[in-house]
């Protein structure tokens, strides 16, 4: 289908773009700073790592997430059809 | 959590209301605990000598029992639910062994708390100190909410508050009970050692 | 509580203060932002006064010293972000929207919905109480820096920045609580029939807001009870002198800054996604591609956030893949931009209130847009940074969606939420005055920052580069458009005002539009639908040829 083509296009290109870009996280020199306040190796190592923690963290979390319910709705009966009657429906709980 | 309403929907997420809210709040704590964490992180990097000299050290073994307590109020929320899912009578016990362990494992930080004030580590004393207290408390605080929860999630069991056919009546508070619980170890080795 | 015991509230009270239907607490929202509005607009006269007349008494103010000038700037920039993007475009249309567009009878937690609206009110009091104590009010800068913000030395009183934390802090639990509410039903409470793909762009947009300001916002919090307990206790987390780091703070706000502003700038976005095909009779172009440039735009929120600290001093080896991600994330968004663009393309479009202020939100938003890649490079940004083009960046890129969607959404959605019709001739005014005194407002400001007037001072004419005619010009050109501009909102209040008592009464659907609020009376009666709707059809099946109307409504059977 169309549709699933554009969709597939954008995330392999997002994909692509990501690994490209993944790439200068590995940077290894420093270029001189002049506006660098902190104090030590170990502080710039310790902001940079809590900085990839807290970026990847979100997607950590969705993937987890998605895939709970991927596998939730995996394992539960899909039930097709025509709209259900109101009155004929579970009550669902919170 | 709000009760139940009829819901006349069509397609929806096979999860309730209340076990996808939950989620989305434990997605949001757990960014709040991964904020503290890296601060956490970076102030005792920029630290020369951590811990500091001439404050105390922290009791890990104590500490340990606590933590070895937590996991266990964990394993039983997780057996509690199982009973209720099972629709066995059993679960209302299993809440209160929960409830007795998170209330012990709070006893003992607090006595823990106590020693260690005594001993001159307090909030102010250092960043050591600080930083102890900010993890350690915030999680404390929210061991205190989750068992509040808990207590009333338990009395409504007794109540049979929960009506037949609302299978998984008690997801939503395992969820955030065995959160409270696996934030701590992390905590526990970041901090403790 | 089942569905027969969900029976309408009875009583003044009941039904217009401590009420459970989504419809009330949207308008709670929307009155309360549209005050708060006023109060920040009011600030944003006094700036400018100050700027032309420095040290004279302004009319209305008096005299501004220059910690009050602080205090006034942080409290502009407070509220109108977290006080009125917030509460209007986020919770307001969230809320009466939402439950409407998907064919639900309420919020899936009703009561959670009605305690976020009061735990706002309550934060909405703090701050506002911070004006009167003793100090004043918080003068640490929105963001809320410390050393700045740290001790009570540097910002006004005690009493101020610690009213400002909690203020804030009341705030977001207020809309954790929301936006738990809008994804919850946004994903479990759909009437049969509705897929996800279904789902008007409105309701895509505002979920994925309410995804990344969740995800988001708990450093921002953990920040905020660390400078909280700086202030309270002495800890020291944020405070050399005591071994701490000031730079620590912006680490863990603007990650939370950041996606923020997409926060705000998506529920916009998706206001514009609705009224573009209504008005110009014509599906929407690229239903799905806008959607997913949605998603990718999300994850990209929270890889961009650092480019607020290339001059404070982060790591360069940082700043280059910062500095990517930031101009790349404006990819998605010219994807969602150029898809509304094709909507008008051989459309019949017509120039009503709305889509004058959708286009007009396009148009502007475009010169905020393009300048953000000005400030995402390190290069430019070093020249640029904290001058007066950052203030005309952000204030391009945020009032499009903050208020040219929000008015054209009053303009819009009007007619459903109160039953009447806004006046058309007034609306024409609005929007005449507000696009143009807008531009006059903050167009000088690119050319203040080139000239490298630095924001954030009380007095210009204390710096000798700054001590010339030309910027005086500027600025004199940028008051008066500041003035305009707050002046040119009274056609509004007053077609609020005259529209409510003696409007023309709406129909259920006067712009023939499809989506499900459409297809019921307006305003909707309590629990919304009479019959539970189904849905057939997507959301924007304009000029479609299975009909003799120009519009198919959602829950038109084939």
């Amino acid at each position: 289908m169309r549709v699933t083509t554009h969709a597939e296009r954008l995330l392999r290109t997002a994909l692509f773009a990501l690994c490209g870009w993944a790439v200068t996280l590995f940077a290894r020199n420093a270029l001189a700073c002049s506006v660098c306040i902190s104090a030590t190796e170990e502080t710039r190592e310790a902001y940079y790592g809590t900085t990839i923690l807290l970026m990847l963290l979100p997607f950590l979390i969705l993937a987890t997430f998605g895939g709970w319910l991927y596998r939730l709705s995996r394992d539960s009966v899909p039930s097709p059809g025509p709209p259900h009657e109101p009155s004929q429906l579970p009550e669902v709980d919170a | 959590m709000e009760s139940s309403r009829a819901v006349t929907s069509g397609p929806s997420l096979p999860v309730s209301n209340g076990a996808f809210a939950m989620a989305l709040f434990i997605a949001s704590e757990a960014m709040f605990f991964t904020g503290l964490i890296s601060a956490f992180v970076v102030l005792r990097a920029q630290t020369l000598d951590w811990p500091p000299a001439g404050q105390p050290r922290l009791p890990v073994v104590a500490t340990g029992f606590s933590t070895f307590l937590l996991l266990l109020s964990g394993w039983s929320m997780f057996r509690a639910r199982l009973m209720s899912r099972q629709g066995r009578g059993h679960s209302a016990k299993w809440l209160t062994l929960t409830a007795v362990l998170g209330a012990s494992f709070l006893l003992l930080q607090g006595a823990e708390w106590t020693r260690m004030i005594q001993f001159g580590l307090t909030t102010t004393s250092s960043l050591y100190g600080g930083t102890f207290y900010v993890l350690v408390g915030a999680h404390g605080l929210h061991v205190v909410a989750a068992l509040a929860a808990l207590l009333i999630v338990r009395a409504r069991v007794v109540r049979g508050g929960y009506s037949e056919g609302r299978e998984d009546a008690l997801l939503p508070m395992t969820m955030y009970w065995l959160f409270v619980v696996a934030v701590w170890p992390v905590l526990y080795a970041l901090v403790y050692f | 509580m089942a569905h027969s015991a969900h029976h309408p509230p009875v009583g003044f009270l009941g039904r217009y203060v401590f009420s459970t239907d989504h419809k009330v607490i949207a308008k709670q929202y929307l009155f309360t932002g549209i005050f708060m509005a006023l109060v920040g607009g009011f600030l944003a006269y006094v700036i400018r006064m100050q700027l032309t007349f420095p040290g004279e008494s302004i009319p209305g103010y008096g005299h501004v010293s220059f910690v009050h000038y602080n205090a006034v700037v942080t409290l502009h920039g407070t509220i109108m972000i977290f006080w009125v993007a917030m509460p209007v475009l986020l919770a307001a249309l969230a809320n009466f929207l939402i439950p409407l567009m998907i064919g639900a009878e309420d919020m899936a937690f009703p009561r959670l919905n009605m305690l976020s609206y009061w735990i706002f009110l309550l934060s909405t009091v703090v701050l506002l109480s911070s004006f009167f104590v003793p100090g004043g009010a918080a003068a640490g800068g929105w963001t809320s820096y410390p050393p700045l913000s740290g001790s009570a030395a540097f910002s006004g009183g005690q009493w101020g920045v610690s009213l400002w934390i909690l203020a804030v802090a009341l705030e977001f639990a207020a809309f954790l609580m929301g936006g738990i509410n809008f994804i919850t039903t946004a994903f479990n409470m759909r009437a049969p029939g509705m897929k996800l793909f279904d789902m008007p762009i409105m309701v895509w947009l505002q979920v994925v807001a309410a995804i990344v300001f969740m995800l988001s916002v708990g450093p921002l919090i953990a920040g905020a009870v660390m400078l909280l307990l700086d202030r309270l206790v002495g800890t020291g987390f944020f405070d050399p002198a005591a071994g701490g780091d000031p730079l620590l703070f912006q680490h863990l706000f603007w990650f939370f800054g950041h996606p923020e502003v997409y926060v705000v700038l998506l529920p916009g976005f998706g206001v514009i996604g609705e009224i573009l095909p209504v008005f110009s009779r014509k599906p929407i172009f690229g239903y799905r591609m806008i959607i997913y440039a949605t998603f990718v735009t999300g994850v990209m929120s929270f890889i961009v956030w650092a480019h607020h600290q290339f001059i404070a001093g982060i790591d360069p080896r940082l700043a280059t893949p910062f500095s990517i991600t930031t101009i790349l994330i404006s990819v998605p968004i010219a994807i969602m931009v150029f898809s509304y663009m094709a909507t008008l393309w051989r459309g019949s479009i017509e120039f009503k209130t709305p889509m004058l202020f959708a286009l007009g939100a396009l148009a502007v938003f475009l010169l905020g847009g393009v300048t953000g890649i000005h400030n995402g490079t390190p290069a430019a940004d070093i020249f640029l940074h904290d001058t007066y083009f950052v203030v005309a960046h952000f204030h391009y890129a945020l009032i499009p969606p903050v208020f040219f969607a929000f008015f054209a959404a009053m303009y819009y959605w009007f007619p459903k939420m109160f039953g009447r019709m806004l006046n058309e001739r007034l609306g024409v005014a609005h929007f005449v005055f507000t696009f143009f005194f807008m531009n006059l407002t903050f167009l000088p400001m690119f050319l203040l920052g080139f000239m490298g007037h630095q924001r954030r001072i009380a007095d210009p004419r204390v710096f000798d580069t700054l001590r010339n005619a030309q910027v005086e010009n500027l600025h004199w050109l940028a008051t008066i458009g500041a003035i305009g501009l707050l002046l040119g909102q009274i056609p509004f209040l007053v077609n609020l005002v005259m529209s409510l008592i003696r409007g023309e009464r709406a129909e259920a659907n006067p712009w023939r539009a499809n989506t499900l609020e459409w297809t019921v009376p307006s305003p909707p009666g309590h629990g919304n639908f009479e019959r539970q709707p189904v849905v057939y059809r997507g959301p924007y099946e304009y000029s479609s040829p299975e009909s003799s109307e120009d519009f198919l409504p959602q829950n038109a059977a084939p």
